[in-house]
C-alpha cells in the first residue's frame, strides 16, 4: 500500500462496514487463518470481509491484518467475527505460552526424521 | 382565434366593394352617354325604314287623291286609266313602306307611344280600299262627294305627321325645328288636298257647293295657319328658303286663285287647267323647298350625331381608365400592405417560436450572451407607418425580454453561487470532522465508544450529503475525488452509508468492476439518493436491495424496494424529471433528491429509469456507461 492511498479518505465509512455493530474481545495477537470452508450461497459477504478473508489465508496475528486492511481495529474484529460465525475462519490462541524447551523437542524431533 | 380571417381577405373586401361601385357607375355614366349614340342610330334608321317610304307614299296619294277627283268629276276612261296607273304607284309605295318598318330593327327604334301612333298610321292603309271602292262607285253612279274623298284619303297623311310629332331628337334646338318642320310638311299636304278638292269642282266647270266651300276654307286657312306656325319656330338659316318660296311667284298665283274661291269668284278663267298648272307649280316648288330644307337639318345632325359618338367615346375611355387606374392603385397598396404586415408577423413569430427560445436555453446553459447578436432588431420596413411602429414595439419587446432573460440568468448564476460557495464551507468543515472521526475511531479499543463515534460518523456522513446536493443542485460539483478507480460495490456500499435507514439496504455480491476515481463522488451520491428514495418510500423493516450485473453496453444497478410502488402516472413523471431535469426551482421541493440524480446522470451519461417490481414496489434501473468503467474483463467474456 502506498503512502498515497493511506493519505486519502476511506470510500466507505467504518459504521457502513459493520452495519454500525461493534464486537467483543478479540485479542490482537491472535492468530486469524482461513478455515478454505466455502461459504454456503446464503451468506453474503461484503467486499471487506473478502478482503479479510484473502489476507488471512496464511494465519498470522489479527494485529497484522487489521494493519494491512487499513481499517480501525474495532471494525476489524466485526468482520473477523463474522467469517468466524460462517466458520470460514478460525482463530488460535496467541503463542505466548510456548515454552523454549517444547520449541527444542520439536526441532530434535524433526531433525530425526 | 378560430373564426377570423386573413388581412389580406379583409383589405380585399375593403378595395373589392368600391371598386366594384366604381365599375358599376362607370358602366351607368357609360351606357347614358351611349344611349344618346343610340337614338342617333334609332333616328337614322327611323327615317329609312319607316318616315322616308311613308313620305313617298304620301307624296303618290296626294297624286292619286287629285286623279281621284278628276275621275270622279270626268267619268272618263282616259281618267280611269290615269287613276288606275297612279293607284299601282300608291300600292307600291304602300307594299314597300309595310315591308320595311315591318322589320324588327325599325320597330325597335319606337317608342311605345310612336309605336301605338305607328299602328293607328298602318290601320289606315286598310281604310283606303274602302275609299277606293267608294270612289269607284262614285265613278259609276256620278254622284260625286268630294269632302268625303278629301277626308278618307287624308287619313293616312295626318296619321302620319300625328307619327312623326312623338318621334322627338334629344338635341332640343334641333328637335324644334324638325317638328316645325313637320308643321310645314302638313301644311303642303293641305295644300294638295286643297288641289285635289277644287281640281273635282272645276273639271266639270260648275260652282262648289256650300259644303265643299265650307271645306276649302277649312283647308285652307288650316294650311296657313300651319304654315305661319311652322315658319315662326323655323331659326333665319331655315326660314328663309320658306320666305323665299312664299314670295314667289307660283305661291303668289297659287294664293290669288285660292282667295278667289274663297270669296266666291270662280269664273271660266278657272278651268282645270289652269287650276292644275297653278297649284301643282305651287305643289313642286313647296314640296321643293321642303326637301331642301329637310337636307339642311340632315346636314346640321351630322357634326351633332359625331360630337355625340365622340363624347360618348371620350366620356367611357377616361372613365374606363379612370376605373384601370383606381383597380391598379387599390391592389398595389393592398399588397404593400399585405407584404408589410406578412413579413412583420414572419419575423415576429420567427422571434417568438425560435430566436427566444434559442436565446433562453443558452442563457440557461450559463452561455454568455451578447444580447444585441441575438436578438437584433426587425428591419423597420419603410412601408406603412403604423407597421414601423408596431415593428419598433416589437424591438423594445424583444429588448425587454431578452434583457429580463439575461437578468434572470445573472440572478439565478448569483444565488446558486452564494449557495454553492455556503455549502462548499459547510461540505469541507463536514469533511475535516469526518477525518477527525476516523481517528478516533481508529484510536479507540472501547466498543460502547465505538459505537457512539460510529452514530455521530452517520449523521456526519449524511450532513455531507446534503451539503453536496446542494452544491450540484447549486450547478457545482461535490469536488471528492480519487486518485485511482474504486471497486463499484464500494461506491454502492458508501452511498447506502449515506442513507438514513442504511441497514436495512443489503448491496448483493457482483462482478468486480471500478470506476473512475474522478467520478465516484457523484456516483455515491447519486445512488444515494436512489436508495434513499427507495428506503423511504417502503416500510420500515422491509428490504432495499442493490444489485449488479454486467451488460452489454456498461454496467446495470438495480435498487429495488418493496413498497407499495408509485401509480402509472406518477412514474411516468418521475421518469421525465430523471431523464430531462428540471432548472432548480426553490418552490418546488417534491423529490428533490430525484432531480439531483438526475443531474448527476446527465452529467455522466448515465440512464435511470423507474419500473415496478415483481414484489409490488419500485425499481430504479442505473445504466453506467462502458466509458465510466475500469477493467471489466467480464464485459469481453460476456460477448
Amino acid at each position: 500500500m502506498t503512502e498515497d492511498e493511506e493519505d486519502e479518505e476511506p470510500v466507505v465509512r467504518s459504521y457502513a462496514l459493520t452495519r454500525g455493530r461493534v464486537a467483543g474481545e478479540i485479542d490482537l495477537t491472535a492468530i486469524v487463518a482461513a478455515t478454505g470452508i466455502e461459504p454456503s450461497h446464503r451468506v453474503n459477504l461484503s467486499l471487506e470481509h473478502r478482503r479479510l478473508l484473502a489476507l488471512a489465508g496464511v494465519a498470522r496475528p489479527l494485529a497484522d491484518v487489521a494493519s494491512d486492511s487499513n481499517l480501525p481495529i474495532g471494525v476489524v474484529r466485526v468482520l473477523i467475527s463474522d467469517l468466524v460465525e460462517h466458520q470460514m475462519i478460525e482463530i488460535r490462541p496467541s503463542m505466548r505460552g510456548v515454552t523454549e524447551g517444547l520449541l527444542r523437542e520439536v526441532i530434535n524431533g524433526l531433525r530425526a526424521l | 382565434m378560430a373564426g377570423s380571417r386573413s388581412i389580406r381577405y379583409k383589405i380585399l373586401t375593403l378595395l373589392v366593394i368600391p371598386l366594384i361601385t366604381l365599375v358599376a357607375l362607370w358602366v351607368f355614366a357609360a351606357a347614358e352617354t351611349t344611349s344618346e349614340s343610340f337614338d342617333l342610330l334609332d333616328v337614322t334608321t327611323r327615317y329609312d325604314a319607316i318616315i322616308k317610304p311613308a313620305d313617298q307614299l304620301t307624296d303618290a296619294l296626294q297624286q292619286e287623291h287629285v286623279l281621284t277627283a278628276e275621275a270622279m268629276a270626268l267619268r272618263s276612261e282616259s281618267s280611269k286609266a290615269v287613276l288606275a296607273r297612279q293607284r299601282g304607284d300608291v300600292d307600291n309605295a304602300r307594299d314597300r313602306l309595310k315591308e320595311l318598318s315591318s322589320t324588327s330593327a325599325a320597330q325597335d327604334a319606337l317608342t311605345p307611344v310612336a309605336k301605338a301612333k305607328y299602328d293607328e298610321m298602318m290601320a289606315t292603309l286598310t281604310d283606303l280600299d274602302d275609299a277606293r271602292a267608294d270612289a269607284d262607285d262614285s265613278i259609276e253612279t256620278g254622284l260625286i262627294d268630294l269632302v268625303r274623298l278629301n277626308e278618307q284619303i287624308s287619313e293616312f297623311a295626318d296619321a302620319e305627321q300625328a307619327l312623326t310629332s312623338t318621334l322627338t331628337l334629344s338635341d332640343q334646338s334641333l328637335n324644334t325645328q324638325s317638328q316645325s318642320l313637320t308643321l310645314i310638311a302638313l301644311s303642303e299636304d293641305y295644300l294638295t288636298r286643297e288641289r285635289a278638292l277644287a281640281a273635282g269642282v272645276r273639271a266639270v266647270n260648275r260652282d262648289f257647293t256650300p259644303a265643299e266651300l265650307q271645306t276649302f276654307w277649312k283647308l285652307a286657312t288650316t294650311r296657313r295657319f300651319l304654315f305661319d306656325r311652322g315658319l315662326a319656330q323655323l331659326d333665319p338659316d331655315l326660314r328663309a328658303p320658306f320666305q323665299k318660296f312664299e314670295t314667289s311667284t307660283p305661291y303668289g298665283d297659287f294664293q290669288v286663285y285660292e282667295t278667289r274661291i274663297m270669296v266666291g269668284q270662280v269664273h271660266a278663267d278657272m278651268t282645270l287647267k289652269a287650276w292644275r298648272a297653278v297649284s301643282d307649280q305651287a305643289v313642286t316648288n313647296f314640296r321643293g323647298t321642303l326637301d331642301a330644307v329637310n337636307k339642311t337639318i340632315n346636314d346640321r345632325a351630322a357634326p351633332s350625331a359625331v360630337a355625340t359618338f365622340l363624347r360618348a367615346g371620350l366620356a367611357g375611355l377616361l372613365g374606363l381608365i379612370a376605373v384601370a387606374l383606381s383597380v391598379f392603385i387599390s391592389i398595389r397598396t393592398g399588397r404593400s400592405l399585405t407584404r408589410d404586415l406578412g413579413a412583420l408577423r414572419a419575423t415576429a413569430q420567427d422571434l417568438a417560436s425560435v430566436r427566444l427560445p434559442r436565446l433562453m436555453a443558452r442563457l440557461k446553459q450559463g452561455e454568455q450572451v451578447d444580447v444585441a447578436a441575438e436578438a437584433p432588431p426587425l428591419q423597420p420596413m419603410a412601408g406603412t407607418e403604423e407597421v414601423r411602429d408596431l415593428a419598433l414595439a416589437f424591438n423594445s419587446v424583444q429588448h425587454t425580454a431578452v434583457e429580463a432573460a439575461v437578468e434572470q440568468a445573472v440572478l439565478r448564476e448569483s444565488v446558486g453561487g452564494a449557495l454553492r460557495n455556503l455549502a462548499r464551507r459547510s461540505q469541507s468543515l463536514v469533511q475535516r470532522q469526518l477525518r477527525m472521526l476516523d481517528e478516533m475511531q481508529r484510536g479507540t479499543d472501547d466498543p460502547t465508544r465505538l459505537e457512539e463515534l460510529f452514530r455521530l460518523d452517520h449523521l456526519t456522513t449524511r450532513m455531507r450529503r446534503h451539503a453536496e446536493g446542494l452544491i450540484v443542485l447549486s450547478g457545482g460539483s461535490p469536488g471528492r475525488t480519487w486518485r485511482r478507480p474504486v471497486a463499484l460495490e464500494d461506491v454502492l456500499q458508501a452511498a447506502v452509508a449515506e442513507v438514513e435507514d442504511y441497514t436495512r439496504v443489503i448491496v448483493y455480491p457482483m462482478p468486480d468492476v471500478s470506476v473512475l476515481g474522478t467520478v465516484v463522488a457523484d456516483l455515491i451520491h447519486l445512488f444515494a439518493e436512489l436508495v434513499e428514495n427507495a428506503a423511504v418510500y417502503s416500510p420500515p423493516k422491509t428490504e432495499v436491495s442493490v444489485r449488479g450485473e454486467i451488460v452489454a453496453r456498461g454496467f446495470a444497478v438495480e435498487v429495488e424496494d418493496r413498497g407499495l410502488g408509485l401509480s402509472r402516472e406518477e412514474m411516468e413523471r418521475v421518469n421525465r424529471r430523471l431523464a430531462s431535469p428540471p432548472e432548480f426551482n426553490p418552490a418546488d421541493t417534491d423529490r428533490l433528491g430525484l432531480v439531483v440524480a438526475g443531474r448527476l446522470a446527465a452529467r455522466h451519461g448515465v440512464h435511470i429509469e423507474l419500473r415496478r417490481s415483481p414484489f409490488g414496489g419500485a425499481t430504479a434501473i442505473v445504466l453506467l456507461p462502458s466509458a465510466l468503467l475500469v477493467g471489466a474483463p467480464a464485459l469481453e467474456v460476456a460477448r
